[in-house]
């Protein structure tokens, strides 16, 4: 989807930069994505947190035994 | 970067876990420069119960993946042998992520001392371990 965006001439010029692309678009997108995916991380992280999500099975301390198995 | 090992992502997410546990990983797994590479993830995956993956999928989705270096079964045999040499056994899944995170100079944290054995024989591991919090 195409959308329009007002972005500061240093902003842009920054995201190329930190982004290492040539394209405007491809910039704004690069860092759009990366840091949506970051809020999504962390939000689904904090379910985890909370106790709202959470899964079976056992801990890493439980596993120790089957990995150093030789 | 910050390569979570999987004992880190198996703690945070089972429900026994001890809430200051979890607290003390989450800030690895939040960290902007947190990675996954394949190794972490098959090793996570693969003993997840079938209601718990689409949970762990759709967070592991939303970390940037380590490409598998090209040499990664070459450079995991050499590791080993290194590691044999040097009279440690260690677990094979700990060998290949330490070969990833050799190869992309990322810093693997976790609460296994498998990884301290391995950095023994090759320095160039960075690695943070933890103690679990109690």
């Amino acid at each position: 989807m195409k959308v329009t965006v007002e972005v500061s001439q240093k902003d842009l010029r920054d995201m190329m930069r930190f982004s290492g692309e040539k394209q405007r678009s491809a910039a704004i997108s690069k860092f759009l994505t990366s840091s949506l995916m970051l809020s999504r991380r962390r939000e689904l992280l904090d379910k985890f947190v909370s106790g709202e999500w959470g899964t079976a099975g056992p801990t890493g301390d439980e596993m120790k035994d089957e990995w150093v198995r030789p | 970067m910050i390569l979570p090992d999987s004992v880190l992502w198996i703690d945070f997410s089972r429900i026994k876990t001890p809430v200051v546990v979890k607290q003390q990983i989450a800030p690895y797994l939040r960290a902007a420069d947190t990675v996954l590479c394949d190794p972490v993830r098959f090793e996570v995956l693969r003993c997840e119960r079938r209601t718990d993956r689409a949970r762990t999928e759709a967070i592991f989705a939303t970390v940037p993946l380590l490409p598998t270096p090209a040499n990664f079964w070459q450079e995991s045999i050499k590791l080993g042998q290194l590691c044999m040499d040097g009279g440690i056994t260690v677990p094979p899944l700990d060998v290949m992520i330490a070969t990833v995170a050799i190869h992309h100079k990322a810093e693997v944290v976790t609460f296994d001392t498998h990884f301290e054995l391995i950095q023994k024989v090759m320095p160039k591991l960075q690695v943070r371990l933890l103690k679990r919090a109690v």
